[in-house]
């Protein structure tokens, strides 16, 4: 008697309030959780049609050793970073040389440093292509879709990465262009207040575009073949592009982080830094930049960072992703950047 | 027999009053305890979550319960806290999804709803307004 009255008091609040309640969980799964394939990836090999940055790439570009002097200073350098000496060229035939921190050999030159800025350890990958084609980017299940993740050392594992970090996380938005190994996914305009991308060329070349100044047809049309939505730019014509007065609210903390730079022709460096642990605490965007800045790059970007930032080397995770929290596991996520022979 | 009923309705919305207002405390307590574990990332949504269920919710029924002679029927009282819940809860979603560093539509949805259940609150409670004035007027 007492349950009919309340129901009849309080039928309406319950009902309304699963109601309520079953929609939210719904648009949680979604955005959140449920899978949604679109169109499958192209395969690696078949990626970045252009060739025309071969013959560009012969030139025995000497390699800057990555001595990337932190912008506090506190620099320890890798073993690997001694070994390759202080000039090089970019090894095209034979077995590659591989060791913990590096790699040369079938035209991919790279050399692993870690260095210490501010109260965290980054590693700073300089990657020296004799082809921009090394230069790649895979999908998680090598399916375009949202919510369709996998662990970027899965996906380096399935895509051959001798080096591989996490890219953009285009899955987690529904909006945003995105263009990979030269395929127009998504051509609607990002929902962020930041705009910025990070356009990449098929001879290698970086640019920072506007996604409401550009098309993404136009962008396929110039000859873009990597697309990355997340930003913003932290380096752009050897001059840091963030500061700590214009940073976005999310940027102006330590986090871990991941970016991506050029410091001339098919000569990149890529940098992952831990952080949210009692060991890193993480950079913020202008001590990001700065590093990069530090590093020579003339363009450099800010792609996913928090629990994304993973780099793997050689099959190995090498910083120390974390996940839920300050936990050390690696996020599954959308996409990666990586390098291939 | 009326005097009392009006005397409950308005006891009823000093309780909705006061729950309103304990839920806007609520929300400013989840927001702070939220952003302590946000990593720096922050919403406008977030910080403001307190404020449908304290600007639309608790100060419209303590004003009502102090000054209005007229108290809302039920049906229009119901959809307007529906609408409460809706806005609210659309403060969360879209506070979670851009904490998140994702971007969403669907929080459009919350603000239609709640504009529809907003509008249906206030359209019941004129027409049921007008209607007694008119039985009013037809009396004398």
């Amino acid at each position: 008697m007492a349950q009919k009255g309340f129901f009849k008091r309080h039928g309406y609040a319950v009902a309304f309030t699963l109601v309520l309640l079953c929609m939210t969980a719904y648009v949680m799964l979604d955005t959140f959780v449920l899978p949604h394939a679109v169109a499958a990836g192209t395969a690696t090999t078949m990626v970045v049609e252009a060739s025309a940055a071969e013959t560009t790439a012969a030139e025995p570009a000497a390699v800057e050793t990555a001595q990337a002097t932190a912008p506090d200073g506190a620099v320890s350098q890798a073993a690997a970073a001694a070994e390759a000496g202080t000039s090089s060229a970019v090894a095209e035939t034979g077995e590659p040389v591989v060791t913990d921190s590096s790699y040369s050999g079938n035209g991919v030159n790279i050399v692993i440093t870690t260095v210490r800025v501010s109260n965290t350890t980054a590693y700073v990958a300089d990657v020296q292509l004799s082809s921009a084609d090394s230069l790649r980017t895979a999908l998680a299940e090598n399916t375009y879709g949202t919510n369709i993740t996998q662990t970027t050392s899965n996906m380096a594992e399935e895509n051959g990465a001798i080096l591989a970090v996490n890219g953009d996380y285009y899955g987690a938005n529904k909006r945003g262009y995105v263009i990979k190994n030269g395929v127009l996914y998504r051509d609607t305009v990002r929902q962020s207040e930041d705009t910025q991308d990070l356009a990449i060329y098929a001879d290698g070349a970086f640019a920072i575009i506007d996604e409401t100044e550009v098309s993404a047809q136009e962008l396929i049309d110039s000859g873009v073949v990597q697309l990355f939505a997340f930003g913003p730019a932290l380096v752009e014509n050897g001059e840091v592009a963030v500061s700590s007065s214009d940073e976005v609210s999310r940027a102006k903390t330590s986090n871990p982080r991941t970016a991506i730079g050029i410091i001339d022709e098919l000569h990149y460096i890529i940098v992952v830094s831990d952080g949210r642990t009692s060991e890193s605490e993480g950079l913020s965007l202008l001590e990001l930049a700065k590093l990069m800045q530090s590093c020579g790059c003339e363009t450099a970007y800010n792609l996913d960072g928090g629990g994304s930032s993973t780099m793997v080397f050689n099959g190995v995770v090498i910083n120390n992703p974390t996940t839920n929290g300050s936990k050390i596991t690696e996020r599954a996520v959308s996409d990666i950047v990586y390098i291939a022979a | 027999m009326s005097t009392l009923r009006h005397r409950s309705k308005r006891k009823s919305l000093r309780r909705t009053a006061w729950i309103y207002f304990g839920i806007a405390i609520f929300c400013s307590v989840f927001s702070v305890v939220y952003l302590q574990f946000s990593y720096g990332q922050s919403s406008p949504f977030l910080v403001l979550l307190f404020a449908p269920p304290l600007l639309l919710g608790a100060a419209p029924a303590a004003i009502l319960t102090r000054f209005a002679k007229t108290l809302p029927a039920l049906p229009a009282r119901r959809l307007w806290n529906s609408a409460v819940a809706t806005l609210t809860m659309g403060f969360l979603v879209r506070a979670v999804i851009n904490i998140s560093g994702r971007y969403t539509d669907y929080d459009s949805l919350y603000w239609v709803i709640s504009a529809a259940l907003f509008s249906a609150a206030l359209i019941w409670q004129a027409v049921k307004f007008a209607t007694r004035q008119t039985q009013t007027k037809q009396a004398v």
